[in-house]
């Protein structure tokens, strides 16, 4: 018995697992074409030489499209950097209209052209270690811009409580957080206490149904790159988003199911950057609506979206067949059927099936109509005595 | 060192290599590792290291995928030929028809006769000069600002069960990954506690196909993929409930108990395939108590249930599955796919087919109200697609009010709606007769391509290996679509 209910947890398990560790990575090998050539080419090149576009046929993109070169042929030579059209374009002189990229567009690093050289020096080869070939040093960018890499102490605490982090991109150091798994226990203390430790990175964050409060939104305030708030249906209300002040970076906010009232208005209207906030279901006047509605590039989605008006409705359909054929020869041509009708069955005719009789063509409607049209065409035949 | 010990220990080394081989360096095949091992810490570094996710910012986190399974009428629904009515019962011209194969249900027909739409068309307002809508459609209209209309979808299956595959999978031969695979596999999931690919079934009223659970399988992805069907009655995942007679604090101790022994074995052998068992045994354990909070609407308010229709509250009907993905939305489950079944109408259409969007269409125009209240709707992706189209001819008898429609794969309409899709436009157009594609085909391999790009990933980028090469949604085409983009 034991046993058995065991094995029901197992291959419950295996048939409906929730793949929720999706977060492991084994890194790529350290001095590889994936960790090292592939991100150059990621930043510098594939914006117009990648998946979507291809500017003067090349895409850099994948092994395969390097491979394949560009409408110029071979970008590269393997084995022979000087002899590679892409390394020659990289050393041409800024105001040359071949250097690339072009001279608009920011450049790569020497360090980074220095790796692409290596890379093709030993072959160019996608898969393995290649000697000597590390990830460039980059000057470093203004400090603004950067954010330091997560603390991994502080994401392991978050996927063992479970709840769900993710970067916004491979490239990007921000995080989105979700506690939907644990919704329902994330309380001011519990969120605050496992967001401590990721206050730069943490830029879309989602306690939609949990029972956040003051706590929660104070903290919020001091996030530096949170630009998305989801809390939606929550108990939060006017005391307590007040707490998140104006922060400098807020662009959407989910309030539909809150306890925001008019009072919120100043609030919200003091979010610089908001964009987008969602209140339906908030106990707003329509004058309040209006006053957010009125600040220029604010979205208000107040659950008030018109349905889309119906601009036109057709007349009652009139079924007729007085559109030509269009494989019919002109009228006119002595090969046109003299009928638009079937003339055994009446409907509408196809002009693969013809009989011509007395210089007239007639057509009709199937492949079996002619045969009996040659029964007794003259009696068929009758049925139109004009020609068209 | 005790022998036995050592063997095990070498076992699993080279386990451990053989699969590493097949992921590392294979760019996305690399998340793979981490979930075959079920999240465990058996690397050490592991769970420190985060999700790879997607190749660059998503625009949307999730997929609601609605497939018209029978493949509906684009003719009767969404593409408008107001010239068609002219020509009733005129022989569909070779010059049009071109040879196309057709299948053994009409192959026999002597006549092609031209069925115009008994319906009514309208146009409802977007943000691009309108769109013609049929009228059985009436709730769709009314979000139709939200809407990508595709007119020009193409496939290369004429029977349902290749172009279902195709549609799925990228391929029309079974085998491969789904599509709400590919998503597991590249995003994973966002709640621990619920499957991250989830499958329901509604019944339509007509001519209805087998679904094979292969549509949703994981091909050659790691199993954990594959998505899980909720059915509609009885329990909605199959084995989550305790026996009778099993209490759930005694399956905690059992649990328990299993999970120290499974841990002892763990630290002996080494092996990662055990902590994944036991990782897999608690999120079952989770799923006890999610479920069931899941499928449960009474918390659901009366305006809400009005929305989606009275049909909301039968289990099963496509309204509830309507309700049911935005539950599962909104708790980040990452692909739901809803079935609806019975758009196989070769004769009867104009009966049968009201009967479908009579079930569908306030439903699925509830949902894309729903979410966008709830502020879900600019980060889930919505698809609206059957396997095919019908043709223009009616197989069988034609009258005005009555005719039927065989699979037409050379030009169809399906939709898109939310993060990242254009509203309210439509793309592409076809001939006078509906019948080929006259500007701008979206092949099944465009669609993944423009879907996954919203998704955050580069098509070609997203790859695992099997068998020495690299496998891919979209096969070895597809482009992305710039205009379907927001
Ligand atoms: C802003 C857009 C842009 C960027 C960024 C860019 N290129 Fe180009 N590239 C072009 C255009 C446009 C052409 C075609 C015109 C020409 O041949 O000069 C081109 C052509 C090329 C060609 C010749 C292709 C052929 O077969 O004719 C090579 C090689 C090339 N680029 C390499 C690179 C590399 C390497 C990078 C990154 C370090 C890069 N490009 C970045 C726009 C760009």
């Amino acid at each position: 018995m034991r046993l058995s209910a065991l094995a029901l947890v197992f291959s419950l398990a295996a048939a409906c697992q929730s793949g929720e560790t999706n977060a492991a990575l084994v890194p790529p090998r350290p001095s590889s074409y994936e960790s090292v050539i592939a991100p150059i080419l990621q930043q510098r090149c594939v914006g117009c030489h990648g998946a979507e576009r291809a500017k003067g046929g090349l895409r850099l993109h994948t092994p395969v499209a390097i491979r394949a070169g560009g409408a110029s042929g071979a970008s590269l030579v393997a084995g022979d950097p000087a002899s590679s059209e892409l390394v020659r374009r990289l050393h041409l002189p800024l105001a040359d209209e071949e250097h690339m990229p072009p001279d608009d567009k920011p450049q790569p690093e020497p360090t980074e052209i220095a790796a692409l050289e290596r890379w093709i020096a030993a072959g160019a080869p996608f898969e393995g270690e290649v000697e000597g070939l590390s990830v460039p040093a980059r000057k470093p960018q203004p400090a603004a811009s950067i954010v330091p890499p997560a603390d991994p102490a502080a994401l392991a605490r978050l996927r063992a409580e479970l709840v769900h982090v993710q970067p916004l991109s491979a490239a990007s150091t921000s995080l989105w957080i979700d506690f939907a798994a644990i919704a329902p226990r994330a309380q001011d203390a519990l969120v605050t206490e496992l967001l401590a430790a990721l206050r730069p990175q943490v830029a879309e964050l989602a306690l939609a149904r949990s029972p956040v409060g003051a706590g929660t939104l104070a903290f919020c305030a001091t996030l530096p790159g949170l630009t998305r708030l989801d809390l939606r249906d929550t108990k939060v209300g006017d005391v307590q988003l007040a707490r998140l002040g104006a922060h400098p970076r807020v662009e959407e906010l989910v309030l539909a199911r809150t306890a925001i009232t008019d009072a919120s208005v100043d609030q919200l209207l003091s979010l610089p950057k908001l964009r987008h906030v969602y209140l339906w279901g908030c106990a707003l006047s329509a004058e309040s609506v209006a006053r957010l509605r009125a600040r220029p590039g604010l979205a208000v989605d107040f659950g008030d979206t018109p349905d889309a008006a119906i601009a036109q409705v057709e007349d009652p359909p009139k079924f007729t067949s007085d559109l030509p054929i269009p494989d019919l020869p002109p009228a006119g041509d002595p090969n046109a059927p003299v009928n638009a009708a079937c003339p055994v069955t009446g409907s509408p005719i196809n002009p693969k099936y013809t009989r011509t009789f007395e210089g007239r063509v007639f057509a009709f409607c199937c492949p079996n109509c002619p045969g009996e049209f040659d029964s007794d065409p003259a009696k068929y035949a009758a049925k139109f005595p004009g020609s068209r | 060192m005790n022998p036995i010990h050592e063997h095990y220990l070498s076992l699993t080394r080279r386990r451990f290599f053989g699969r590493a081989a097949t992921t590392i360096g294979a760019g996305l095949g690399a998340l793979s590792l981490g979930s075959l091992l079920g999240g465990s810490n058996a690397l050490g570094a592991q769970d420190t290291a985060l999700p790879q996710g997607p190749h660059f910012a998503p625009k949307a986190k999730r997929v609601i995928y609605l497939h018209m399974e029978g493949g509906p009428s684009h003719l009767d629904l969404y593409d408008y030929k107001p010239e068609l009515r002219r020509r009733f019962n005129q022989d569909l011209p070779d010059s049009i028809r071109k040879g196309q194969r057709l299948t053994t249900m009409t192959s026999g027909q002597s006549r092609f006769p031209v069925a115009p739409s008994m319906f009514r068309f309208q146009r409802a307002e977007n943000r691009t000069g309108g769109v013609w809508l049929s009228e059985i459609l009436p709730h769709t209209a009314s979000v139709a600002n939200e809407i990508a209309f595709i007119h020009s979808m193409e496939t290369e299956a004429i029977n349902h069960e290749p172009g279902i595959t195709f549609f799925q999978t990228g391929n029309q031969q079974p085998g491969r990954p789904s599509f709400g695979s590919w998503m597991s596999y590249g995003l994973g999931s966002a709640n621990a506690n619920l499957p991250t690919f989830a499958v329901m079934i509604t019944q339509g009223q007509g001519n209805m196909q087998a679904l094979a659970a292969r549509f949703w399988g994981s091909g050659f992805l790691p199993s954990e993929h594959q998505g899980c069907k909720l059915r509609s009655s009885g329990d909605p995942v199959l084995y989550l409930k305790d026996p009778p007679g099993v209490a759930r604090l005694d399956r905690r101790r059992m649990l328990d108990l299993v999970g120290a022994l499974n841990e002892k074995e763990a630290r002996e052998s080494l092996d990662p395939e055990v902590d994944a068992r036991i990782a897999q045994a608690e999120m079952a354990y989770r799923m006890q108590m999610s479920v069931p909070e899941l499928t449960d609407f009474s918390d659901e308010d009366e305006a809400t249930l009005a929305l989606y229709g009275e049909d909301v509250r039968k289990p099963g009907t496509f309204a509830a599955n309507c309700l049911l993905a935005r539950r599962l939305a909104e708790r980040g489950v990452r692909f739901i796919q809803l079935y609806m079944r019975g758009w196989d109408q070769h004769g009867g259409l104009p009966g049968e087919i009201q009967l479908q969007t009579r079930a569908v269409d306030r439903a699925q125009a509830a949902l894309i109200k729903d979410l966008r209240r709830r502020g879900l709707l600019d980060e889930t992706l919505i698809l609206w697609a059957g396997e095919f189209g019908r043709t223009v001819y009616s197989q069988g008898t034609l009258t005005e009010t009555n005719y039927g429609r065989d699979h037409h794969p050379r030009a169809f309409t399906v939709w898109a709606a939310g993060g990242g899709i254009a509203p309210g436009i439509s793309y592409g157009k076809t001939d006078d007769y509906g019948y080929n594609i006259a500007e701008n085909p979206v092949t099944v391999h465009d669609l993944h391509a423009t879907l996954l790009h919203v998704l955050g990933f580069d098509h070609e980028r997203l790859v695992y290996r099997h068998q020495g090469r690299d496998y891919r949604l979209t096969d070895v085409s597809g482009r992305v679509i710039p205009e379907l983009l927001a």
